[in-house]
């Protein structure tokens, strides 16, 4: 039987290792309208309207929610402190950096901001050899992640979004448990998302259902 | 010859008539998954307050081979989604994705209840 509580700490590790777009290690600068770069293009790299882009490099780390887009300009809501251009930057959109796991303090939400809320779903269990003793024992259920994106500006960034966290969990994905076991994404009934559905306040929501499961050998308590 | 042939037309009606009790139980079983909750799927089913939900889900046989259940109720997919942080007193969410993942194990209950395995 495995620990319910190292499979889900496992999927919120590998969830956390998403990066969706990103500039790699550039030179960029800050205006008060968002940020700059002489070379390369934000376009290319991925970035799209709603996503909460993290900087790295800047003196202001604050993630912001980009609300334009040219090659050379990422303009973000409510702008950014001024900062000449320097290498070794980069901005990055991955997981939200709002983000409720379950039965945490409740979440400070920000309608200009996308965030993500989580479910861990124990599903159906059985012995599937005999003697129960040592059987095989079947287990699986579901992860679950709910990805709320910035309500009316398309389905642009929350859809990206959600594929590249889908692409983290294909059929046959295994994740290594910190006891030594292990669970596995199934393939029969594979990684799926939700439509994206408006919530009415302030965001529009798209589901990724993760089914796994695993098998470990039945011990029987003396 | 043909009590050859009787033979075989006998089990290929026993084939049909199993193969439509299965169909048929698969149906009830997955039914009570989503609305009432099932130790096999591990779906909690329906959260009941008034019941309006609950009751909403219509089963029907759409043709000889296929069968689905439904609901009209407006408030279904943030039950089954668990959005906006809903409470639920009894029962709770993922009914239906719980129901979709343990398909397999529902088609071996049934079909090994039937063999009287269990």
């Amino acid at each position: 039987m495995i620990d319910f509580l190292l499979a889900q700490l496992a999927f919120r590790t590998r969830a956390a290792t998403l990066v969706v777009s990103t500039t790699g290690s550039a030179t960029l600068g800050a205006t008060a309208a968002g940020y700059t770069r002489a070379a390369g293009s934000f376009v290319t790299d991925g970035f799209l309207v709603g996503m909460e882009v993290v900087p790295t490099g800047f003196t202001q780390t604050a993630p912001g929610v980009v609300s334009a887009i040219t090659a050379t300009l990422l303009t973000i809501d409510g702008g950014r402190t001024v900062q000449t251009a320097g290498a070794a930057r980069s901005l990055t959109v991955g997981l939200p950096s709002l983000h409720a796991w379950e039965n945490d303090s409740p979440l400070t939400r920000y309608v200009t901001r996308p965030f993500l809320e989580e479910d861990f779903v124990p599903g159906g269990s059985s012995n599937t050899t005999w003697p129960a003793r040592i059987g095989l024992f079947d287990q699986d259920g579901l992860a679950i992640y709910k990805w709320y994106g910035v309500q009316n500006v398309g389905v642009d960034a929350i859809s990206a979004s959600v594929t590249a966290l889908m692409r983290l969990f294909t059929p046959g994905t295994y994740l290594a448990l910190a006891d030594g076991s292990s669970i596995q994404v199934r393939g029969d009934v594979a990684v799926k998302r939700s439509q994206i559905m408006n919530t009415g306040d302030g965001w529009a929501v798209c589901i990724v259902t993760i089914p796994w499961r695993t098998t470990t050998r039945n011990v029987v308590a003396a | 010859m043909s009590s050859f042939d009787d033979a075989l037309n006998r089990f290929a009606l026993k084939l049909d008539a199993r193969s439509r009790a299965v169909f048929v139980g698969v149906a009830t079983e997955v039914q009570r998954s989503v609305v009432h909750g099932s130790e096999v799927t591990g779906a909690p089913g329906q959260p009941v307050d008034t019941g309006n939900l609950r009751d909403s889900w219509i089963p029907e046989f759409t043709s000889p081979t296929t069968w689905q259940t439904t609901t009209n109720v407006g408030y279904a997919p943030i039950v089954e989604h668990n959005l906006r942080g809903v409470t639920f007193r009894n029962h709770g969410p993922h009914s239906v994705a719980l129901t979709r993942v343990g398909f397999p194990r529902i088609v071996t209950k049934v079909t090994a209840d039937m063999a009287g395995a269990r």
